[in-house]
């Protein structure tokens, strides 16, 4: 099972015809100054999170 | 009977163009419509379209005179003013490319104010006025969907941003880079390109190097870190400070002007004071006798007949080999806001060819617009002794393009034509005056004749027989 679960893949359809990159769309948020920050951040509290979640979830199943 | 819709126009699935009657319509899907009816509702689209920046674009009332005419499912249908001349980036010289790269950002930073995007970065999506850069790709502008990227911003790089940076900051013209590759120059090789010293110089070490190795680093983890990216949501702050970034970045190159052996023509030339008042009488009497529409300055050098031609009113493309020489003469029109001139590079021994998917994309020269006037001024001898064109075939190149013709020949006793065979074995026997006139009066009906420089420069005004 994927750990950073389904509402990651609820992403908006891309309308775009031209493949965007996935580097440079990161490179974008590295640039992107304090804009950049804050969404590199709540990257990595989803991430945060999802630890928690993937845990619990061994808890609940021994096997 | 159907329109045929434009060959070039077709990568965008939400429209198609077409010409009839002399104009241009593009047809627009449900989709596109939509887009359409937000764009036309913003202030930017106004503003720029007042400024000239945006093709004059409307909606047309009765879209059903064209019904039975086209194929397919279409809601509704736009007119374009049409741009006087197609010309496309691997022909612009260094500041056009430019100019059209700040206008792409401008408009990003406009359209983003209202909650709208442009949806690709090309140089194609731009032609000129004269000196004046539009925008005309309007199906580009879609409303800007939360938390989506700035989907265009490796294609800026690989067709603005890197050829830009390989002429300004390696010296290395991005012409047949652009022409021999469609989509631009990758990030990857841009990187190969780059020099220790390059990577300290204003935008290289982020664009170029850290875009490359991203790139690669996460070319097969495409699916999970997109979706991740999406759902983290890009908002307009984070496009707006990159675009602005960019824009920074691009305002400051510039192109290191080597000195190329014509660029100082004007001041090194040969001419007499007296011949270059009989000179310019010679084209000014020809260009007022009748109204040219359009005419073709090859070989325009500095321009300076160009611009006689555009005094009475006619459309004139301006081009030459010499980037140099181009690049500074748009410079000067530039300052003048001039909307006349086109002035491009284009070597004729090697003109801009049909190009892109089925060979119709990308159109040459003459399919473009033929002209009714060529002036060939102070270039035959280039043609054949440099370029190694025989003479009797130029002539039958130009006389094919049905214009008439102001040449002037330039006799091997001239200094200009002396430097020219320094090197050289004298082979060409087919650059000789007697040769020239006779070959000239096949194609042509030779009108007047002038000298100049006690007969080693001969002017011919030439009228075309189709």
């Amino acid at each position: 099972m994927n750990i950073f679960g389904l509402s990651f893949f609820l992403a908006p359809p891309a309308h775009a015809y031209l493949d965007p990159g996935t580097g440079s769309m990161l490179l974008q948020i590295l640039l992107g100054g304090i804009a950049g920050l804050v969404v590199v951040f709540k990257l990595y509290w989803h991430r945060f999170l999802a630890l928690f979640r993937k845990n619990k979830d061994k808890e609940d199943n021994p096997q | 009977m159907s329109f045929k819709f434009e060959s070039g126009s077709f990568r965008d699935r939400n429209s198609r163009v077409f010409y009839k009657n002399n104009m241009l319509f593009r047809c627009l899907n449900e989709k596109a419509l939509e887009e359409w009816e937000t764009l036309s509702s913003t202030n930017f689209f106004t503003r720029f379209m007042g400024a000239g920046k945006l093709i004059p674009t409307e909606r047309i009332e009765k879209p059903s005179q064209f019904d039975a005419k086209l194929d397919g499912d279409w809601a509704a249908i736009l007119n374009h003013k049409l741009i006087p001349f197609i010309s496309y980036p691997y022909e612009w010289p260094f500041g056009m490319l430019k100019e059209a790269a700040l206008l792409q950002l401008e408009l990003l930073i406009a359209s983003l104010e209202e909650n709208m995007i442009l949806k690709d970065s090309s140089p194609f999506n731009f032609q000129w006025v004269g000196a004046k850069p539009v925008f005309i790709d309007i199906p580009s502008f879609e409303r800007l969907r939360p938390g989506e990227a700035w989907v265009g911003y490796r294609q800026f790089c690989k067709l603005f941003l890197y050829p830009l940076f390989l002429q300004s900051y390696k010296d290395i013209p991005f012409h047949p880079w652009l022409r021999g590759s469609i989509d631009g120059i990758e990030p990857e090789y841009c990187n190969s390109l780059i020099s220790l010293r390059d990577l300290f110089r204003p935008g290289v070490f982020t664009h170029v190097y850290l875009q490359h190795k991203l790139q690669v680093k996460y070319a097969n983890a495409q699916k999970d870190v997109k979706g991740i990216l999406n759902s983290v949501g890009f908002n307009k702050d984070l496009i707006r400070a990159n675009v602005c970034r960019l824009k920074k970045v691009v305002s400051g190159l510039s192109w290191k002007r080597t000195k190329s052996e014509w660029s100082h023509y004007a001041k090194d030339n040969t001419y007499t004071d007296m011949d270059n008042e009989k000179k310019a009488a010679f084209v000014r009497s020809v260009s007022t006798s009748q109204k040219w529409n359009l005419v073709w300055d090859l070989g325009c050098n500095t321009g300076v007949f160009s611009k006689i031609a555009a005094e009475s009113g006619s459309y004139v493309i301006a081009m030459d080999a010499d980037h140099q020489a181009i690049d500074r003469l748009y410079e000067e029109l530039k300052v003048e806001r001039n909307g006349s001139i086109l002035s491009l590079v284009n070597n004729l021994a090697d003109p801009s060819p049909n190009l892109g998917w089925r060979g119709l994309e990308r159109k040459s020269l003459p399919v473009r617009g033929k002209p009714d006037l060529i002036l060939c001024l102070a270039l035959l001898h280039h043609v054949v002794i440099t370029a190694n064109i025989p003479l009797k075939e130029f002539i039958e190149w130009i006389a094919s393009l049905g214009a008439s013709l102001v040449i002037e020949f330039v006799t091997k006793e001239d200094p200009m034509v002396t430097r020219l065979l320094q090197n050289k074995e004298d082979n060409y026997s087919d650059y000789e005056i007697m040769y020239f006139e006779q070959t000239l009066s096949e194609a042509f009906d030779v009108i007047r004749r002038e000298e100049l420089m006690f007969g080693m420069r001969i002017l011919y005004f030439a009228r075309s027989r189709k």
